[in-house]
């Protein structure tokens, strides 16, 4: 393990987070007064994020789609009421969980019946593509796994590990103390690896990834 | 560190301080077991990561603006006839001549009302008056009866 080049990468990836903050206060001034202009940009600069956020709680790009309109609708009646010496981001992102995790609660059976279909018909074509096939099963592997996680862990996993938030921000958007984000850490990290290993291990060996005990 | 607790701190590596990370990678120089638990982990993490990368092609982002657009326009108009509506109250709660409190204002708009009603609550006593024909004749009021032939007049008032 290179550990130098791995730390190379999470400050990389800190500087581009990094937002022009000042630049972004004067938009979300102009939109706050009914600038629709202004309100385009910032759907313009959040929209990726905010429709990322989404896709990594809920598995599905449409309903990721749907997910972050409604996080953008809810932000256009509600802008008044932000606080701009607050982080918008912070703002959306919480949004964001929110109407994610509304999402799920509403379509959680639907949901499940929907990840087993793909599992099957995965199986069935194993003979035809099969790097397509392998590629797309360690996905199916990974999301059923995640389906293990309940909403806070899962939360404060796709925000952390997944989107490369720091602790503090995501303490800030699911309004926990840090310590509770950490201990909802470790349970999702601890549950998504029981999980891999259990059920799954052969489906990463094929990739290359070996746990030997 | 001890093998026991690097182990509790593989599934935090991440979140660990600079000094934490530099024990836990000399740990993990030294001991095979370790470090197998740790590539496994990191190597799982990075296959999750990559499964749920947000890709997607400008067609998304297309189909995302123009329902987006229509979206925000529909909340756009509600908003404002809303904002009409919350206008007109506040017009309604401004005093129009100097402080007027509201219920002040209101007592006014239901006494205007009643007044305008008055006549309707009249109106038969006044027809009534009027059923029978009268005549003013020399100060005095008359009221007629036709009887067919002959007409009788009869002292009103003085
Ligand atoms: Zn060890």
């Amino acid at each position: 393990m290179d550990f130098k080049r791995l730390r190379e990468k999470s400050e990389l990836k800190k500087s581009k987070s990094f937002d022009d903050e000042k630049d972004l206060k004067e938009i979300i001034k102009k939109a706050k007064k009914g600038d629709q202009k202004a309100f385009q940009e910032l759907v313009e600069k959040f929209k990726a994020q905010v429709a990322s956020i989404a896709y990594k709680m809920i598995g599905n790009y449409e309903d990721a789609k749907d997910i972050s309109q409604i996080v953008f609708v809810k932000t256009y009646q509600n802008l008044n009421r932000f606080d701009t010496s607050k982080k918008l981001s912070t703002w959306l992102y919480r949004i964001t969980i929110n109407a994610s995790i509304d999402f799920i609660r509403k379509h959680k059976k639907h949901r499940h019946e929907a990840l087993e279909s793909v599992g099957g018909e995965l199986r069935e074509k194993k003979s035809n593509v099969e790097r397509a096939y392998q590629r797309n099963l360690i996905k199916w592997a990974i999301k059923k796994a995640m389906a293990v996680l309940n909403e806070k862990q899962k939360s404060v996993f796709v925000l952390r590990d997944l989107e490369g938030l720091d602790i503090k921000e995501v303490a800030e958007i699911t309004s926990m103390p840090q310590a509770t984000v950490r201990w909802y850490l470790h349970r999702a990290r601890s549950k998504l690896r029981d999980e891999l290993l259990r059920h799954y291990s052969g489906i990463l060996e094929g990739s290359g990834i070996k746990y030997g005990m | 560190m001890g093998c026991k607790k690097i182990k509790k701190l593989i599934l935090n590596y991440w979140d660990l301080t600079d000094q934490e990370k530099e024990c836990f990678e000399e740990h993990l120089k030294d001991c095979p077991s370790c470090a197998k638990e740790f590539d496994f982990y990191h190597n799982s993490m990075e296959m999750i990561k990559q499964s749920f990368e947000f890709e997607v092609g400008e067609n998304f982002w297309e189909r995302y603006e123009s329902a987006l657009s229509k979206k925000l326009s529909k909340v756009a108009t509600k908003s404002l006839i809303l904002s009409w509506v919350e206008d007109f109250f506040q017009f309604l709660k401004t005093p129009i001549i100097g402080p007027l409190p509201t219920y002040l204002f209101s007592i006014l708009i239901v006494l205007l009302f009643l007044i305008g009603l008055y006549p309707a609550f009249n109106s038969k006593s006044f027809s009534k008056r009027f059923e029978n024909n009268l005549v003013i004749h020399e100060g005095e009021i008359f009221s007629t009866i036709d009887d067919g032939e002959v007409t009788i007049y009869l002292l009103e008032k003085k």
